[in-house]
């Protein structure tokens, strides 16, 4: 008996076997990416917005984007540095817009609703200061500042992450710092 | 030492950048010792109150729902893909023949060199050489298509000159000259004879029937007259 093999009209069956290949190989490699970015995409979400819950939301969407043109992120650095801009740039019209929401629902709302006990004891002061003062940076600081913080990256990683030169990421990472501590103070 | 205005010099070495004047002060002075401390603090705090909080990890389940939500999305397309190969090289040939196409209908005309007739006292009748011709041998044979549009190629057997604007009018009546076979223009173009002309043989000077007389004054001395009439 004969074997038959269905082909879509005008492929031929090497072609369409070397597209899956691809296809596959695509697959793979995001695969390694997302489990090594994932947590990094959260991280500089969460350094912006104000919970968790709307961290994951904006790191699930900069990685669903990274994935739609990975064809062009392939390479690991390139991913990395793509990613960590998106997602910061998601980050940041999140919170433009939730910000905006609020002063909505603060015009029609009677009362605020009262903090709960847990997020009293998980926020201090400080904190709460801190990133008040974080939001009231210039972005390009913020970004230096906030990818400092994550894994203790270092000024050459930050560098070849944001594709800028190594005195420029030190520059910045100074002039965050100081001008933190004179709003903290 | 005005401990005051140095305040901000006190941030900068907090913040990291050590200046040795600084720190001498700071060494000297209680006062701004006690507050290089408080600034020490105040960026070990932010230090520590980012880390902790860029330490923060995703619940469990996070992955698994980028994953959940990457499997509605088709799959990546590499750019290697065959088609889309094949589809980038026939869009890429169309543009280089749009832009070929472009380029020729933007190149000037060629100008068209007019032989101008030469007018001779000769009233016989010159070989007819009709000037077009003489420029097909300059550069080529000149069409006239349709639409008026001259349309110059260089399908010919004869060879083609490179001529300056300025030259062409010059060549093209030469060529003129060249066709009607004036023997001079012929004889210019025509190369140089290679073999050697036999030299003619002169029969040697006889000199004996020369005779030598003395000089007579006066078969030269009115000459000398008229002369002195002309000064005069």
């Amino acid at each position: 008996m004969q074997e038959v093999a269905l082909i879509r009209p005008g492929r031929t069956a090497e072609t369409e076997l070397a597209s899956e290949r691809e296809e596959s190989s695509l697959r793979r490699e995001f695969e390694e990416r997302l489990l090594e970015c994932g947590t990094l995409a959260f991280r500089v979400a969460r350094g912006v917005v104000h919970n968790a819950a709307d961290a994951e939301d904006v790191a699930q969407e900069a990685l669903l984007r990274a994935y739609r043109r990975f064809d062009r992120l392939r390479d690991r650095t390139r991913f990395r540095a793509w990613l960590v801009r998106t997602t910061f740039r998601l980050a940041l019209d999140q919170t433009r817009s939730s910000r905006r929401r609020e002063q909505r629902e603060t015009v029609w709302a009677v009362e605020a609703p009262l903090p709960t006990a847990e997020d009293l004891a998980a926020s201090s002061e400080f904190g709460r200061r801190l990133m008040e003062a974080m939001e009231s940076l210039p972005e390009k600081l913020r970004l230096v500042l906030l990818l400092a913080s994550i894994d203790g990256h270092s000024s050459d990683e930050i560098a070849e992450l944001l594709q800028v030169p190594v005195g420029t990421v030190k520059s910045r990472l100074h002039s965050a710092r100081k001008q933190l501590a004179e709003k903290l103070r | 030492m005005k401990c005051k205005n140095d305040r901000d010099a006190l941030l900068e070495t907090a913040a990291g950048n050590v200046k040795g004047k600084i720190l001498a002060q700071v060494e000297e002075c209680s006062p701004c010792r006690a507050s290089r401390q408080q600034e020490h603090v105040l960026f070990d705090t932010i230090d520590q109150t980012l880390r902790a909080r860029m330490a923060e990890m995703p619940r469990d389940g996070f992955l698994a729902d980028v994953r959940a939500r990457i499997s509605l999305e088709p799959e990546p397309r590499s750019l290697m893909n065959p088609v889309w190969i094949l589809a980038t090289a026939s869009v890429m040939v169309a543009m280089l023949a749009t832009v070929a196409t472009w380029k020729t209908r933007l190149r000037p005309e060629p100008p068209v060199v007019s032989v101008p007739t030469l007018s001779t006292a000769d009233a016989s009748p010159q070989p007819k050489v009709a000037p077009p011709k003489a420029i097909e041998t300059l550069h080529g044979s000149v069409h006239r298509q349709g639409n008026g549009q001259t349309v110059a190629t260089s399908a010919t057997a004869e060879p083609e000159v490179l001529v300056p604007p300025d030259e062409r009018e010059a060549l093209a009546r030469f060529i003129t000259h060249l066709r009607a076979q004036d023997e001079v223009v012929v004889a210019f173009a025509s190369p140089a004879p290679t073999e050697k002309s036999e030299p003619t043989e002169i029969p040697p000077l006889e000199i004996s029937r020369l005779q030598f007389k003395p000089l007579v004054w006066e078969r030269w001395r009115p000459a000398e007259d008229h002369h002195g009439q002309e000064e005069r």
